[in-house]
């Protein structure tokens, strides 16, 4: 669950140099970013490594989060789901594997510390994801499992660029119109 | 709500999801730079549905092992912080100099306890200089330590940071790891080992590879756990350099212009 205002009271001690701080937000938001550059990355240590640097970046230039643009819970997931792709593209180019996408992982083993809360949530989360429209769900996903830009997917899907930035934001809007809903906050 | 704005909106998504061409999110950054509430609103929004998706991946707990390793990175930068707080130096101050304890003393008298206590007055200035000469080189050190830190997280936030994971050749230990992270601005790089456990009399040694040319990186000091990291900086021709690598080589490191031993590790820079 994010507690946004606790959160900012963490971000300000870590930018005073309070490391209890950035363990209070590893507690909470570690398992989270885990899974989705685990995801991305189909590799235990890759993403272990991809985990500690999205870490070590809160750690060192705590002022790079702008609390005007979003929640710290949805930095930290953007910040680990970049570090992923830059290694996942760095890794992918060294072996000349050509796996499709990235993010097409097994399902990796569920993760006993959740809640009965937080399963019951996730699972109602996955629900609404499956609830949108085809072609707004596969616009996110090449976006954000696969790291396409906009003009990358519009070739991708045959769609007119134009097309795609508007099914991109309605997607973006059900999504978080959903996420609200199920209270997360 | 005018058309251009929504365009705006829309360009809010794409940046949500860092999906927007360099040209859009720098038109989207300068509409921000000027302020505009209801696109940050969006952006905050659109954050929720980055969550969302987040929360839609299979969950994962990270290894207890994972974040020992990481708080201790970060306790002791934590600790290398407040050393560089130092505390304002005491400076050599002369003593006050007492004044005689009477008349009643000889002038003989007065003449030695004042002989005695500029010698102990000098004495004291010099051991307060000695500890300020001491205090001024390891102000120094600790200067050059945190030059290097600025230089070396710069490597990390790099423009055009290049990443190469080091993997492990076919013949060699297959848990043996690195990641080298490199600047080709500044030809500025770090690169991070485990898992790298030599025999006894050997040294791992890293190199530098532009093309088919092998340049010694120097050797590879592991600790105890098989860890390492190497900060290396100014690494020559950036602009070409293609690959890292690790061999395997007697203890000193190779005695001729390339590795003489089995190369362990190799990994491409990629972008």
């Amino acid at each position: 669950m994010i507690d946004q205002e606790d959160d900012l009271r963490c971000m300000e001690r870590i930018a005073d140099g309070q490391s209890q701080a950035l363990e209070e937000l590893y507690d909470r938001y570690a398992p989270l970013v885990f899974s989705v550059v685990r995801k991305i990355l189909r590799h235990e240590e890759d993403a272990e490594e991809a985990l500690q640097d999205t870490w070590l970046q809160l750690w060192r230039k705590p002022n790079a989060y702008d609390p005007k643009r979003g929640s710290v819970a949805a930095w930290l997931v953007t910040v680990g789901r970049s570090r992923a792709l830059d290694l996942y593209r760095s890794r992918a180019s060294r072996q000349r594997v050509q796996e499709a996408t990235p993010g097409d992982a097994s399902a990796p083993s569920e993760n006993p510390s959740l809640s009965a809360e937080e399963r019951e949530l996730r699972d109602r989360l996955a629900r609404g994801w499956q609830h949108l429209e085809p072609h707004h769900r596969q616009v996110l996903e090449l976006a954000f499992w696969g790291g396409l830009s906009q003009s990358e997917i519009a070739d991708r899907m045959g769609s007119p660029l134009g097309t795609v930035k508007s099914w991109m934001r309605q997607g973006m809007q059900r999504l978080s119109d959903n996420f609200q809903k199920e209270e997360w906050r | 709500m005018s058309e251009s704005h929504e365009a705006y909106l829309e360009l809010c998504a794409g940046q949500a999801l860092d999906a927007l061409e360099p040209a859009d999110r720098e038109r989207l950054e300068a509409h921000l730079a000027r302020g505009c509430p209801e696109c940050e609103a969006a952006l905050a929004n659109f954050g929720d549905a980055v969550v969302a998706m987040a929360a839609t991946s299979p969950s994962a707990m990270p290894r207890p092992a994972v974040k020992e390793k990481l708080f201790a990175q970060v306790n002791k930068e934590a600790q290398g912080r407040e050393q560089a707080r130092l505390p304002e130096m005491p400076r050599p101050t002369r003593p006050v100099r007492s004044a005689p304890w009477a008349l009643v003393w000889g002038l003989t008298a007065f003449s030695l306890l004042f002989l005695t206590l500029n010698f102990l007055n000098w004495h004291r200035g010099n051991t307060l200089l000695k500890e300020r000469d001491d205090a001024l080189a390891e102000v120094a050190r600790m200067t050059k330590d945190l030059d290097d830190a600025k230089v070396f997280t710069a490597v990390f936030e790099a423009p055009e940071l290049k990443v190469a994971p080091l993997l492990p050749t076919p013949e060699s230990n297959q848990k043996q790891r690195a990641t080298g992270y490199f600047d080709p601005a500044t030809g500025n790089a770090v690169i991070r080992f485990s898992n790298m456990h030599k025999p006894q009399a050997g040294d791992f040694e890293l190199w530098a590879l532009h093309g088919p040319k092998p340049t010694s990186l120097g050797l590879v000091q592991v600790d105890a756990n098989g860890n390492a990291v190497m900060k290396l900086r100014g690494v020559t021709d950036p602009a070409h350099l293609s690959a890292f690598a690790v061999s395997l080589e007697p203890a000193g490191g190779s005695k001729s212009a390339g590795p003489s031993g089995p190369v362990v590790l190799v990994g491409t820079i990629g972008g």
